[in-house]
């Protein structure tokens, strides 16, 4: 685990939590850290953190400074600093961001792009599919 | 000049009201009483007593009591600091003040630390403590911008001033501010927490929505901050 996925298992400061059985329509605006454990559909933009559980059910463009995926999002991914996505993650859709730490075990369908703020070198990875083995 | 203002619930409550004015009196506190039960206009009698030069308004009686002089004083320009002394049951928004009992009271009073607190708007009604409606099928949207479901039996709770059982669960929420709070709680620790900045809007054809424990309004319903603050006398023990 790297040492930022540890902030997101202490996320309990959070602006809003989105509990298991609620279902959010529309276009969420935040400047605080959000916790996602039910469904949400619409667009997510937060000058915080995002932790999207388990049992998330995101569709949805996502625009946040840092986010933990553990569970599906259909959407793209826009990540200002660093993003984490769990073993039991399903992400459909495009991503940016600064950092990121994949699990293994997780799905990714989209074209990921990673630019790194520090040194401007920019990794753009295009890919129909990546699935992360974890029989290995 | 302090001015009492008596609920009918204090000739239930003799005793306790009782052991208030005693240490009141051992204090110097006293003032002007006035029973509501004997006036027909209460804004009126209120407006007559800041007129004359109230200084402290200091109500006994539960949240219905303390909701009923807070929508008159939302009316009113002057800000006269405000004193609750809780009596009998249905004492939530005393006790978020930091006001445990009546034997207590009088003490705090004297001490006299002030805050701020704003005072929320249902409709055309005020609230200060929070409101609250159950039912599965209650639709609510928040500022205007995206709206919340949910299919199972829920209890959502609007809060401006924090009371025990949501302090307690370590849910944070300030009457200092210009944001409310939206808690929706289903079975279990099933909790969900949203800010409401602008407004709220509530719609439920079968059920009212609850306000301060006291008055029941029928939906829809327009939630907000008022531009409203009222001063109240707190005690140390407050949760905000």
């Amino acid at each position: 685990m790297f040492k930022k996925d540890q902030k997101f298992e202490n996320f309990t400061e959070a602006e809003t939590i989105i509990g298991e059985s609620v279902l959010v329509k529309g276009n969420f605006e935040s400047n605080g850290n959000l916790i996602i454990n039910g469904s949400l559909e619409g667009e997510i933009k937060t000058k915080g953190a995002i932790l999207a559980g388990e049992k998330s059910k995101i569709n949805a463009n996502i625009s946040a400074q840092e986010m933990m995926v553990k569970g599906n999002v259909v959407g793209n991914l826009n990540i200002s600093d660093y993003l984490a996505i769990g073993e039991n993650a399903k992400i459909l859709g495009d991503i940016k961001c600064s950092q990121i730490s994949i699990e293994r075990g997780a799905e990714i369908n989209g074209q990921v792009s990673i630019s790194s703020q520090t040194n401007k070198k920019e990794k753009d990875i295009e890919v129909e599919r990546i699935e992360t083995d974890n029989s290995l | 000049m302090n001015v009492f203002i008596y609920d009918a619930i204090t000739e239930k409550y003799k005793k306790s009201t009782r052991r208030f004015e005693e240490r009141i009196n051992a204090l110097g506190l006293q003032g002007k009483i006035i029973y509501l039960q004997s006036i027909k206009n209460h804004k009126e009698a209120i407006d007559q007593e800041i007129r004359n030069g109230a200084k402290t308004i200091i109500i006994l009686g539960n949240d219905q009591t303390v909701n009923l002089i807070i929508n008159i004083l939302a009316n009113i320009s002057e800000n006269i600091p405000v004193f609750i002394v809780p009596i009998g049951n249905n004492n939530n928004i005393a006790e978020s003040m930091g006001i445990k009992n009546e034997k207590e009271a009088a003490f705090i009073l004297s001490a006299r630390r002030m805050e701020n607190v704003k005072i929320a708007k249902a409709n055309h009604l005020f609230f200060i403590n929070n409101c609250q409606i159950t039912n599965k099928s209650t639709n609510l949207k928040i500022d205007n911008s995206y709206s919340i479901y949910s299919e199972k039996e829920t209890k959502y709770k609007i809060i401006n001033l924090i009371d025990k059982e949501s302090f307690l669960k370590n849910i944070k929420s300030s009457p200092q501010d210009d944001v409310l709070e939206l808690i929706i709680k289903n079975k279990g620790n099933d909790i969900s927490v949203f800010p409401i900045k602008k407004d709220l809007e509530i719609k439920n054809d079968q059920e009212k929505i609850l306000l301060d424990n006291s008055i029941e309004i029928d939906s829809p319903v327009n939630i907000s901050i008022s531009k409203k603050t009222i001063s109240f006398i707190v005690g140390k023990e407050r949760f905000f």
